[in-house]
């Protein structure tokens, strides 16, 4: 579903991937682990498109389609979602508000018609419900005042509601409490499916603990060291990264 | 997604209009072609009594103009605000245009001039639809004349009195001889006195004591003869417990020329009686040379007279090529309350001096100042606000919060607020920032899907959302639609 | 529109004019020079600049500094071997004081200025520096009014110090004023440019004007003219028994100064009847890359601070005295280490003379 090939990625003309293959079929969930510094929230950001990053060489595709000449939003459309470290605040937005404009812009993109209010409030009821979620959320303002687990709820909650084709969950259990990160991880395990694919960016095994990945990435320096399965990530726990540099 | 999109185009819309919407041009820019009648250029005390003559004023009325007239001759344009235009001649300007067919007035609206209520349709207001659908009633002032009153039934009902004010001159001369220039003096500043001289007309609204105003009253304004000045007068009274809520929508046909705009607004309250004065501004803002365009100079204030008065300024401001104007409230009675809400946009090379003053006379009177200001293009955007509490409004509070919003690097946002304390136990607390749209917000709004101009879209509405809950709900999906329009292609 | 650099005397109200036009009319006084101080080698072409700059903004002050011709003068200064300039005696009792001061510090490092000025004047008194802070350096910069004697004089009625400094900060240079606002009757306009990259400018202070007539006034103007300056302006004002503060910090950021940031603050306290304040902060940004934010306030003691403290058995004075130094305490200039004068026992003492305090205590 994701294939990425060669790629050297640059921050204003400094390399901070270099020479990145990754692959993850639909259905699969790959864990990207790294120490911190090695370029793990590059990485998701120029998945999903952002400007500062730029391809050097290399090729980038989703679903057989190129993504590099895909604007964000487009990648968005595609079934590209992207799980911030930080979920950004805005104020003034409430919630639903924001969901519901997501979900039309990206049905509009992929010329499908628009979801209806009533339809779109029910499964919003029922996905916060399954996410344990205050009702109270769904007309606060998007992120704003909310603390860091709830932040993480809240993408979870716009996962499940956009159900892109791939998700990508940076850092998804950092300043998460074990109660949330065990919702948040519930949450993943139930949107997994055949079609869907997961990458999992953390810097600890201890998400994995929740979430079983089918492959597991060790990533150091802009570059992938080593890849293998789960037993790789209890390798890493034991070890440190030390041992792989 | 339609939330986002500018103003819905509705079927009956001329194909023009519809290109307008597509080129994001000023989309209530049509000229309706009714005959005119303008007095001459220029302004002496000939044409003072030329359009105290023309509306049949008592001799009381004819001699404040001609007071107010001497004392304007005896001033001098203000300077101070941050903004620059040519000098504006004042003789070149017609302070006089009624429609012809206005001659004989109207009795109902079936006797009004298709081609006016055509152009109301147009705006979006057709009278007797929306006022019957909305519950609204409006006086609309077209160059300067009255055109119909809708739903006075229903208000004489209420006791409340709604009609143009040069109507009130004749019907209840002592109201206005009470009210008129008792907030607003004709010695207040250059642009009040020449409105009035001049002023033609405009709504008057007196609340009796005791009463709740059955609906929201509203006017619409729009310039449409070429080279008038419009300067409209508004006089609001709310006797004791009396509520009003009260929107004012402005607009003009798109002219290469400049075109004055010199409004005065006076609002009082009584003891215990609110007024909600809200506006959505989208006066012809000008090309994006900066050609043509509204000098939009107005001098609002309301007065708080008695104990537990409160008078709530709203204004969305998208339009006019400058923009000067300080929607104010006196608190003079105790425990009265102010409230100034604000939204202004500038755009392409627009400039707006824009702001309020709170005047803290009386005890524990208490205020709000919510203001937001969006800069794009190479607009230029200043607030300026006084907060001024006396020596006896003892436990006077004031809260304000100015925020400025800049988008692009050629635009401008100046703040200027003055803050004077002489009351030790006064507390005033001021807050500002200026930023521009966080790149943060707009990366994670695409990620979620939506295009880059949608995303300002929703980030800059949000920022106004504190503004925009203030308004009553229909003007508030307006305002959003203008705000969205004003800012087209302000990205990227 | 663009580099509005025109100051705005609207906070100088009807009773200044008529306090300075007293102050104006000296021309028959003579004009007394005071030793100028300049570090490094400078041509009197900086002066020329300058003296039309205060032509055009400050008329009444070109009129009486412009005849002064400096005299050149070379020291090394440094943090440890700070440069102090006390004026006391000598301003304090001149019949009228004229003042020009250049100074340019440069070589990096950082270098401490200190000046001593009297808290009450008998005579009117201006002032006009120039500071060139070279780049790399930083320049600290005490301004103390320090209490003074004037009984020994028979004018007892106290006189205003116009004081007009404007600096230019160069490249990666940082200027840090601090001043303690303990004049009688004391107007200061301080202008500043950021010329360089990564200039800073961080103006902070105290101002107590404590009796009927007592007026301490700023205007401070910090202009970012280069990419990711940064400016800082925080004061604090306690107007009491009649006084008057004013405050007008204006922060003006032009196109190209990308990255710049500046924040505004100003927190003050009015005790007594017919005490004022009045607070100014304005912002002229011209780009869009900026974050420019201020915040400002004004009120009495925190009621609930005040019950807390006495339930604690604090007096009301002492309540009050307690919360007043705290709040003073923020912006309190820095002790130099090499100044015998102890800055926190002035302005407790200052803050003593306060009559409303603990009164009915």
């Amino acid at each position: 579903m994701l294939e990425i090939k060669d790629a050297v990625i640059s921050v204003e003309d400094t390399p901070i991937i270099k020479g990145l293959n990754l692959s993850i079929p639909a259905g699969e969930v790959h864990a990207l682990m790294g120490p911190n510094g090695a370029g793990k929230s590059t990485l998701s950001k120029f998945i999903a498109g952002h400007e500062d990053y730029t391809l050097e060489s290399g090729t980038i595709s989703f679903n057989g389609e190129d993504l590099s000449d895909m604007d964000i939003h487009e990648r968005a459309a595609a079934g590209l979602f992207l799980g911030f470290q930080y979920p950004v605040e805005i104020p003034g937005v409430a919630n639903h508000y924001f969901l519901k404009t997501a979900i039309n812009a990206q049905r509009k993109e992929r010329g499908e018609e628009e979801l209806d209010t009533a339809a779109f409030l029910k499964e919003l009821k029922k996905e916060m419900s399954e996410l344990k979620m205050d009702p109270q959320f769904k007309s606060r303002p998007v992120n704003v005042g909310f603390s860091g687990g709830e932040k993480k709820r809240n993408e979870i909650l716009q996962l499940a509601l956009l159900k892109p084709k791939m998700a990508i969950l940076d850092e998804s259990d950092s300043g998460l409490d074990i109660d949330a990160l065990q919702v948040v991880a519930e949450g993943v395990n139930r949107l997994r499916n055949q079609e869907r694919s997961f990458l999992l960016i953390t810097h600890y095994q201890r998400l994995l603990n929740h979430i079983k990945p089918d492959v597991v990435h060790i990533f150091a320096d802009g570059v992938i060291v080593k890849s293998g399965g789960f037993e790789l990530a209890q390798q890493l726990e034991a070890e440190g990264y030390k041992a792989f540099a | 997604m339609t939330n986002l999109n500018p103003v819905d185009a509705t079927n009956d819309q001329q194909a023009d209009d519809i290109d307008n919407y597509v080129s994001a041009d000023y989309e209530h820019g049509f000229v309706t072609n009714i005959e005119t009648e303008y007095a001459p250029p220029g302004l002496n005390e000939d044409i003072v009594h030329f359009i105290s003559n023309k509306k049949n004023e008592p001799e009381w009325m004819l001699e404040y103009r001609l007071k107010a007239f001497r004392y304007w001759q005896t001033l001098k344009e203000p300077t101070w605000a941050h903004v620059s235009y040519p000098p504006i001649d004042y003789q070149a300007i017609c302070y006089y245009a009624a429609p012809k067919s206005m001659e004989d007035k109207p009795k109902s609206l079936d006797e009004v001039d298709p081609e006016l209520l055509k152009t109301y349709e147009k705006l979006g207001i057709p009278l007797h639809e929306r006022a019957a659908l909305a519950g609204v009633a409006v006086d609309a002032v077209f160059d300067s004349v009255s055109v119909a009153t809708t739903f006075r039934d229903t208000l004489e009902k209420a006791g409340v009195i709604f009609m143009p004010i040069s109507e009130a001159i004749q019907k209840h001369p002592e109201l206005i001889q009470k009210h008129l220039g008792s907030v607003v003096p004709h010695t207040d500043n250059f642009y009040a006195a020449l409105n009035a001289a001049v002023f033609s007309d405009g709504s008057f609204c007196y609340i009796p004591k005791g009463t709740r105003c059955p609906m929201e009253l509203s006017t619409y304004f729009r310039i449409n003869a070429l080279n008038t000045g419009q300067f409209e007068r508004t006089l609001i009274v709310a006797e004791e417990g009396a509520y009003v809520s009260y929107l004012e929508g402005c607009t003009a046909p798109m002219r290469d020329e400049n075109q004055l705009h010199a409004a005065v607004v006076e609002l009082v309250a009584e003891q215990d009686a609110e007024i909600k004065y809200s506006t959505v501004q989208n006066w012809y803002p000008g090309d994006d040379n900066g050609k043509g365009g509204i000098y939009n100079f107005v001098t609002k204030r309301g007065i708080c007279r008695g104990a537990r008065a409160k008078i709530s300024w709203t204004q969305v401001e998208t339009g006019s090529a400058i923009t000067w104007k300080y929607p104010s409230v006196v608190l003079q009675g105790d425990n009265s309350v102010g409230e100034f809400y604000s939204v202004a946009v500038t755009s392409k090379k627009q400039q707006a001096d824009t702001g309020t003053k709170m005047i803290h006379l009386g005890k524990n009177t208490k205020s709000t100042i919510i203001s937001k200001g969006i800069s794009a293009k190479h607009g230029q955007q200043s607030y300026r606000g006084q907060v001024l509490i006396q020596p006896k409004a003892d436990g006077a509070r004031n809260f304000t919060q100015c925020d400025s919003l800049l988008i692009g690097g050629d635009c401008g946002a100046h703040t200027f607020p003055y803050i004077d304390v002489k009351n030790q136990s006064a507390r005033v607390e001021h807050e500002a920032s200026t930023s521009k749209v966080n790149e943060e917000q707009i990366f994670y709004c695409q990620q979620r899907g939506l295009k880059e101009e949608d995303a300002v879209n929703l980030i800059v509405n949000g920022f106004c959302k504190d503004v925009f809950r203030q308004l009553p709900m229909e003007f508030a999906v307006e305002a959003q639609a203008l705000l969205n329009v004003s800012l087209e292609g302000a990205v990227g | 529109m663009q580099k509005q650099t025109t100051f705005n005397f609207e906070l100088w109200r009807n009773n200044d004019k008529r306090r300075w036009s007293r102050l104006t009319n000296i021309e028959s006084t003579h004009v007394i020079a005071l030793p100028t101080k300049k570090i490094g080698a400078q041509t009197s072409s900086d002066f020329c600049e300058t003296n039309d700059f205060i032509e055009a903004h400050v008329p009444h002050l070109a009129k009486q500094l412009n005849h002064i011709n400096p005299s050149i003068d070379t020291l090394s200064i440094t943090e440890s071997n700070p440069l102090i300039l006390d004026w006391r005696n000598k301003q304090a009792s001149q019949k009228s004081a004229g003042q020009r001061l250049y100074i340019e510090a440069q070589n990096g490092g950082v270098c401490d200025l200190i000046e001593l000025m009297p808290a009450h004047l008998v005579s009117p008194t201006y002032r006009a520096h120039e500071i060139h802070v070279r780049s790399g350096t930083t320049l600290r910069h005490w301004l103390l009014e320090v209490p003074n004697d004037i009984t020994q004089t028979n004018d007892t009625t106290p006189c205003g110090a116009l004081s007009f400094r404007r600096t230019l900060v160069e490249r990666n240079a940082t200027i840090e004023r601090h001043y303690l606002g303990l004049g009688h009757f004391s107007k200061n306009i301080d202008h500043t440019v950021l010329t360089g990259e990564r200039a800073h400018a961080s103006v902070k202070g105290l101002f107590l004007p404590n009796r009927s007539g007592a007026e301490w006034d700023i205007h401070a103007h910090v202009i970012h003219d280069a990419p990711q300056t940064t400016s800082d302006n925080d004061f604090r004002g306690l107007a009491s028994d009649g006084g008057v503060g004013i405050w007008n910090s204006i922060v003006t950021i032009n196109k190209g100064a990308d990255g710049s940031d500046s924040k505004q603050l100003n927190h003050n306290i009015i005790l007594g009847q017919k005490s004022q304040i009045h607070t100014k902060p304005e912002l002229i940004i011209f780009t869009d890359d900026v974050t420019a934010s201020h915040g400002c306030t004004c009120g009495a003691l925190d009621e609930d601070a005040l019950f807390y403290l006495r339930t604690r058995g604090l007096s009301k004075e002492q309540a009050e005295l307690l919360l007043i130094e705290a709040f003073l305490a923020e912006t309190t200039p820095p002790q130099p280490k090499s100044l015998d004068i102890d800055i926190q026992a002035i302005v407790r003492q200052h803050r003593l003379e306060h009559k409303t305090i603990g009164a009915g205590a």
